[in-house]
């Protein structure tokens, strides 16, 4: 009979946890069981999955297309898993999701899920948004399918897909998007997501191409979600009987920040700076607010700082880039590609910029008549604006409310102002300290109380028009527009309360001091000429400050219809 | 790699050679995506995860007991697909499933056993020292306040042959009275109801009964999110059946079904002696099979007389004429199956609810045919191993404590004097939380669960296990609830890393196969409870027990003879080619189909062969909603990418992705008016035991006067009234009163509905 003795001393243990832990390592499951289908190459679940597919290929004007059946969908999510799981996916990294919309009466409540992957749009906005030409459309088959060699890591498509589709790998540097598993589908199996259903909600169809642009012309794509008119999604989903006309999707009131590119916040502000200064330094020049002194004293530095600005801008830019070292390939998409063109636009303003530059520092000696410097700044100041439109292109084509066209190009052009006002009377003033020869009184006197003006003008009317979007608070219907004021008001409110504080502190408040008549008296009466400065310096700062939490914001609180989500995910 | 590997892959350029800096339609990023066509019939697979051979094992989240097929290479897990070819899910699975091998790599995997120090934090120490103060501070305990006074918790979620090893060790070896487990929470109910009726612990059916109803009853279960693969074997039936879902919330379930009662909460016992009533009155019943197979009909007659379909409507909510014609969907149905799951089972009545479902089955001659039954569907994925062989309220293999014979036979088998096994019954979970409150006990084992998150009424929990003198947690992750508030930590291989056997709700008993390496020093049960019995002093007592493999030997010896025979299983090998085997197996005339059920003879497990009707009178809700906490807060499974407390799915990104992150409460749109909370807002919820923030989801779905959280949350129980039923001590989880008050009302969010 087995009884208890001893406890053991722990002595002894040690060589039987030792045994234990070898005993845990040694995996021997392959050799102590039989492997099932050990030979056989076609897949086991064939018969279960041969009509969730096609069985022929798409003819001329078809093309291959998901297709959903609500009723079918019982929410439990094994597409998400499935196709992360048999896509060897990153750990993070999921191209399906699964979304759940309440809505019904107190007889007939409705829950109902929605799964959800790329729509293989027939006018996909991530191929006419790529700047690379990294997207590509089957021709045969209608797939949507993402070179993955090709992308740079711009992450345009992400701003230009309204269903949030192309996923961004950090660690690979690149976007990555469902295939509708083309390589499966061409052997005759069906997707992932598909053959993991089970409730074999989730089907392949072959469409025509014209049902797709008839129902996308006529009919809602899902409950809240983006209008399906913008890209013409393929997907179709099904149901017996209408959807509750009340149907919201769980997350439909949640209003949560949306990521800001710190780079691309840092590109547009000092391009746009840039642009700015260059403009005002060339209306400087041309106009009457300057002597022969003057401009050779100031007219060097600007054209450098404006270059510096500029160049700096657009390096920021490269960083935003997942694999700047293929930043090159950027020029192929300009036929389709905003952002091929803003590439192109701003290589030509820094080509041009420099050119004027190296004009300017190497004329220094000669009188005012420079009429090549003068050309070469006024295509300078063409190029930038043309540059500047491009950006405002840029996210005015994605749809989204908050970056419409008027929104953008407000916002844009009057940073051009905002900052490239500051920027040319600190350039200004701060040159003058290298001559006795012009004073700051003169400076100001001259043109710079004028500027102040047009500092206090371009900012009153900027943060005015950065308001406007509180109206939309006061709109009944929970429109895009409504989520981003909500943004705004609420989960970034702090944030833009600093932001109205440096817009109103630096753009009125301190260019009222500069204003006095102070300002434009020499000696004792005068201000000092570094008070003046500091001042004008602060501005700046303030300013620029300001306009980088703006551009912060623009980004952040850029909502947009979108599909159905989870509860406050 | 080529790209011309994957079939659909566009035609190589024929540029020139500088093109591909232009133009690069391959490289290394299209092949990191590649797949390829795979061998043991897989399809086609991630080229970079392919492997060069197969094992199939159980999923180890519920008792549905899905295969798995893992993807090895070099005999080590990189993949996994669902098993084609295993009768329970025939090639699906649910998302926890597929993510099963990626939880097992989280970084809060317990590597090395932590011991609390004199600063009050875990220090990693060794094996040994782990080992030695283990014992001492147990025997310390036990040497002057009793053996009784050190208790174990179990749980569901280990294999069979661990189990075992566990009750047996603390139980034989270690002199302990006292154990239970987590199962304590989920399926006590089931396991009384079934005793009483049919005279063992005998869930009837099989899945295929799923497939072969005219008219299926669910009742308290969500089985779209909380068995999906269940929910499928419903979609593959060709009979279009009759779905009723009995369930207070428009549920998933209910979605998809023919027919929703959404029945006041805890009204089932009414409703269901209603149904009774009215299939009785109707002449709706098997006579036939009353006389000849059953016990105690006529007192229940008498009994539902009472329960008129008017005063059932008025107590449950749901018209008379609904009653008549899910009665007579019940009756004009061939086959009709009833299904029960946690909203019976996490009762204040839960046995008698369960028993008024049997009692429906019995009387209607719906037991023991294809697509029939009373079928409780199970949580965990070893619940059903726990029942028959964890050594807790049931002696190994289904036996008695109390019985001298039972004792004999058991210490026989196990080579031990039978003086060494316990005469008195085990304290239940709540009793030995109790225990702990008074004193009795000062030292507690949990293995593999948290009450610390999972107990009723949480508050409490904590405060008492703080009051231990020493807790002892073994688990997969050092960062529970619990193993946070432990003085040692044992760090525990998962699923995947270890061998054994786990039993799912139809009976079938599947195999786990070792095919990932257990982190740092981190050892299966198994091997901790060796350990254990070696450090103690009682290894000679389990020489014998040296590998899953012999335990599970051992075991099919205690069953002999039993319901639960499983004699003629010859070993894993068996095991894995069957596709898993359902008990009974007796070593002589064991069935080899692949679907069997029970009762199919209509003898039940009573000495008198006979089952039996059990009742009794509703009781009231302990407490309903009042003056200062107006709402009846109900609780239950949020998603199916959840689990329990989620020790295991959080560690998954994918999973995480699945489910709201923060909670959520469900409130009636009326009911969001009228408390002035908009869609989405924070609220705080508050219970007479505590409080919480959530976030509101407004839904018709949910019913006026109700609120519901997912249990996942480690903050819902903190609410939770601890309240069980008196037959079997299972935590009735799903009805406290609670107040809902919104926090920081932004006048320019969603507007009120």
């Amino acid at each position: 009979m087995a009884t208890c003795g001893n406890p053991s001393n722990s002595s002894r243990l040690l060589p039987i946890v030792e045994s234990l832990l070898a005993d845990q390592h040694d995996l021997t499951a392959v050799d102590r069981f039989a492997q099932r289908h050990a030979a056989s190459t076609a897949p086991a679940m064939a018969d279960l999955y041969h009509d969730l597919i096609p069985l022929t290929r798409p003819g001329p004007g078809e093309q291959y297309a998901f297709e959903v059946d609500l009723d079918a969908c019982s929410g439990c999510k094994a597409c998400v898993a499935a196709c992360h799981n048999l896509n060897g996916l990153e750990e993070h990294e999921t191209w399906r999701s699964v979304g759940v919309m309440y809505g019904g009466t107190d007889r007939e409540p409705c829950i109902q899920h929605v799964t959800t992957a790329c729509h293989h749009c027939l006018d996909p906005a991530c191929l006419t948004g790529c700047p690379v030409m990294a997207y590509d459309k089957d021709p045969l088959t209608g797939i949507v399918r993402h070179l993955d060699d090709q992308c740079i890591g711009c992450q345009y498509c992400i701003f230009m897909c309204p269903y949030d589709v192309p996923r961004y790998s950090t660690a690979k540097g690149i976007v990555r998007k469902c295939d509708m598993c083309q390589g499966r589908l061409a052997a005759g199996e069906p997707p992932a997501c598909v053959q993991a259903c089970p409730s074999h909600a989730i089907r392949i169809r072959t469409v025509s191409v014209e049902s797709v642009r008839s129902r996308c012309a006529t009919d809602q794509f899902i409950p809240t979600a983006p209008d399906p008119g913008i890209t013409l999604p393929t997907t179709a989903f099904t149901a017996r009987r209408p959807l509750p006309r009340n149907l919201l999707p769980a997350d439909f009131f949640a209003a949560t920040p949306m990521h800001a590119h710190m780079t691309l916040v840092v590109m547009l502000v000092l391009t746009q700076l840039s642009v700015g200064a260059f403009v005002v330094g060339h209306v400087l020049v041309a106009g009457a607010w300057l002597d022969a002194t003057s401009q050779a004293l100031v007219r060097p530095a600007h054209a450098t700082v404006g270059l510096l600005l500029g160049l700096i801008g657009m390096l920021a830019a490269v960083f935003h880039l997942g694999r700047p070292w293929y930043a090159y390939r950027a020029l192929l998409g300009l036929r389709t590609s905003w952002l091929s063109r803003e590439i192109l636009a701003f290589g030509v303003f820094g080509g041009l910029a420099s050119a004027h530059a190296a004009a300017v520092w190497l004329t220094l000696s000669r009188d005012r008549s420079n009429v090549l410097a003068d050309s070469l700044g006024l295509l300078t100041c063409l190029a930038g604006v043309a540059a500047v439109g491009c950006s405002i292109m840029i996210y005015a084509s994605t749809g989204r409310p908050y970056w419409s066209l008027h929104r953008t190009a407000t916002k844009f052009t009057l940073t051009c102002g905002v900052l490239g006002l500051p920027i040319a009377l600190l350039v200004s003033l701060a040159a003058s300290a290298w001559r006795p020869g012009v004073t700051t009184a003169a400076i100001m006197q001259r043109y710079g109380q004028d500027v102040c003006v047009g500092v206090v003008v371009a900012v009153v009317a900027k943060l005015l028009f950065e308001s406007a979007i509180f109206l939309e608070l006061r709109r009944s219907q929970f429109t895009p527009l409504k989520r981003s004021a909500i943004l705004l008001m609420d989960s970034l409110g702090s944030t833009t309360m600093l932001r109205m504080f440096f817009g109103v502190a630096g753009g009125i408040l301190l260019p009222l001091v500069l204003l006095s008549d102070r300002a434009t008296l020499e000696g004792r009466a005068g201000y000092h000429p570094l008070f003046v400065c500091a001042i004008v310096a602060t501005v700046f700062v303030a300013l620029l400050v300001g306009e980088f939490i703006e551009r912060y914001l623009f980004f952040a609180a850029s909502a947009a219809a979108r599909m159905p989500g989870a509860t406050a995910a | 790699m080529n790209h011309t590997d994957s079939p659909g892959a566009p035609a190589p350029s024929t540029d020139p050679e500088w093109a591909p800096l232009m133009r690069q339609w391959c490289g290394p990023l299209t092949a990191d995506l590649l797949r390829a066509s795979s061998r043991f019939g897989l399809g086609q697979v991630p080229a970079r995860l392919e492997p060069d051979a197969t094992a199939s094992m159980v999923c180890g989240y519920c008792s549905t007991g899905c295969s798995l097929t893992l993807h090895l290479r070099d005999g080590e897990a990189v993949n996994l697909t669902p098993d084609t070819s295993y009768p329970v899910n025939l090639g699906m699975a649910c998302p926890k499933g597929w993510e099963a091998l990626t939880v097992t790599q989280a970084n809060d995997r317990a590597t090395t056993p932590l011991a609390r120090d004199a600063r009050g934090r875990l220090v990693p120490v060794g094996w040994d020292v782990a080992m030695r103060l283990f014992c001492e501070r147990f025997k310390a305990i036990q040497a002057s306040h009793g053996p009784s006074s050190v208790a174990f918790l179990g749980t569901g979620q280990i294999a069979t042959e661990e189990m075992a090893f566990l009750g047996s060790l603390a139980k034989f070896g270690m002199g302990m009275v006292h154990g239970d487990g987590n199962t304590r929470q989920c399926m006590a109910t089931s396991v009384v109801a079934y005793k009483q009726a049919f005279g063992f612990d005998a869930p009837p059916y099989t899945y295929q009964d799923f497939e072969e109803s005219d008219a299926i009853v669910l009742i308290g279960s969500n089985l779209c999110i909380a068995h999906p693969i269940m929910w499928q074997r419903i979609c593959r039936n060709p009979r279009t059946p009759e779905i009723i879902v009995i369930d207070p919330r428009a549920t998933e379930t209910a979605m998809a079904a023919t027919q929703h009662l959404a029945l006041e909460p805890k009204s089932d016992l009414v409703l269901l002696y209603g149904l009774a009533h009215i299939l009785i009155t109707e002449g709706w019943i098997d006579e036939n099979f009353i006389a000849r197979h059953t016990d105690g009909f006529d007192g229940f007659r008498d009994h539902v007389t009472t329960f008129t379909p008017e005063r059932v409507a008025s107590a449950t909510g749901i018209p008379v004429e609904q009653l008549h014609y899910v009665a007579r969907t019940i009756h004009k149905a061939e086959r009709t199956s009833f299904w029960w799951t946690m909203g019976v089972n996490q009762s204040y009545e839960g046995v008698r609810t369960a028993q008024a479902i049997i009692n429906l089955a019995l009387m209607t001659g719906n037991i023991g045919r294809p697509g029939t039954g009373a079928n409780s569907i199970t949580g965990q994925c070893n619940a059903m191993g726990s029942r028959l062989f964890s050594n807790t309220t049931n002696l190994l293999g289904g036996h008695d404590f109390l019985n001298a014979a039972h004792r004999e036979k058991v210490a026989g088998i196990l080579g031990i004097d039978s003086a060494r096994i316990p005469q008195e019954n085990s304290l239940a979970y709540d009793q030995i939380m109790e225990g702990i409150l008074r004193g009795d006990i000062r030292g507690l084992w949990v293995v593999c669960t948290n009450p610390a998150h999972s107990w009723i009424n949480q508050n409490t929990c904590r405060d008492i296990l703080d009051r231990l003198d020493f807790l002892v947690v073994q688990d997969m992750y050092h960062s529970t609830d619990t193993a946070q508030l432990a003085d040692l930590v044992l760090p525990a291989a998962g699923w995947g890393e270890k061998d054994g056997t786990l039993i799912n709700s139809e009976r079938r008993i599947g195999l786990l196969k070792k095919v990932a390496r257990a982190p740092g020093q981190a050892l299966s049960d198994f091997s901790i409870f060796k350990l254990v019995a070696e450090s103690w002093g009682c290894g000679a007592m389990f020489e014998r027990w040296k590998t899953p493999h012999d335990v599970f030997e051992i075991l099919k010896e205690l069953s002999r003879g039993q319901p639960c025979d499983i004699t003629g299983i010859a070993d894993y090998r068996m095991i894995d080619e069957r596709g898993g085997i359902q008990w009974p197996y007796p070593e002589a005339g064991g069935d080899d189909a692949p679907q069997r059920r029970l009762f199919a003879d209509g003898a039940f497990f009573h000495a008198d062969r006979r089952a039996r009707f059990l009742f009794a009178n509703p009781q009231e809700m302990p407490e309903p909603p009042n003056r200062k906490f107006p709402y009846l807060l109900l609780t239950g499974r949020g998603t199916s990418s959840q689990w329990h407390t989620q020790s295991r799915t959080s560690k998954s990104a994918v999973l995480r992705r699945l489910a709201p992150q923060e909670p959520y409460v469900e409130i009636h749109p009326a009911d969001a008016r009228s408390e002035q909370i908009r869609p989405n807002q924070l609220v705080s919820l508050t219970s007479q035991r505590g409080e919480l923030v959530a976030r509101a989801l407004v839904t018709p779905t949910i019913q006026r006067g109700q609120l519901f959280m997912p249990m996942h949350y480690g903050a819902t129980n903190r609410l939770t009234l601890a309240h069980f039923d008196p037959l079997s001590r299972q935590p009735s989880y799903k009805n406290c009163a609670v107040r809902i008050t919104p926090i920081g009302n932004s006048p320019h969010e969603a507007p009120i509905p």
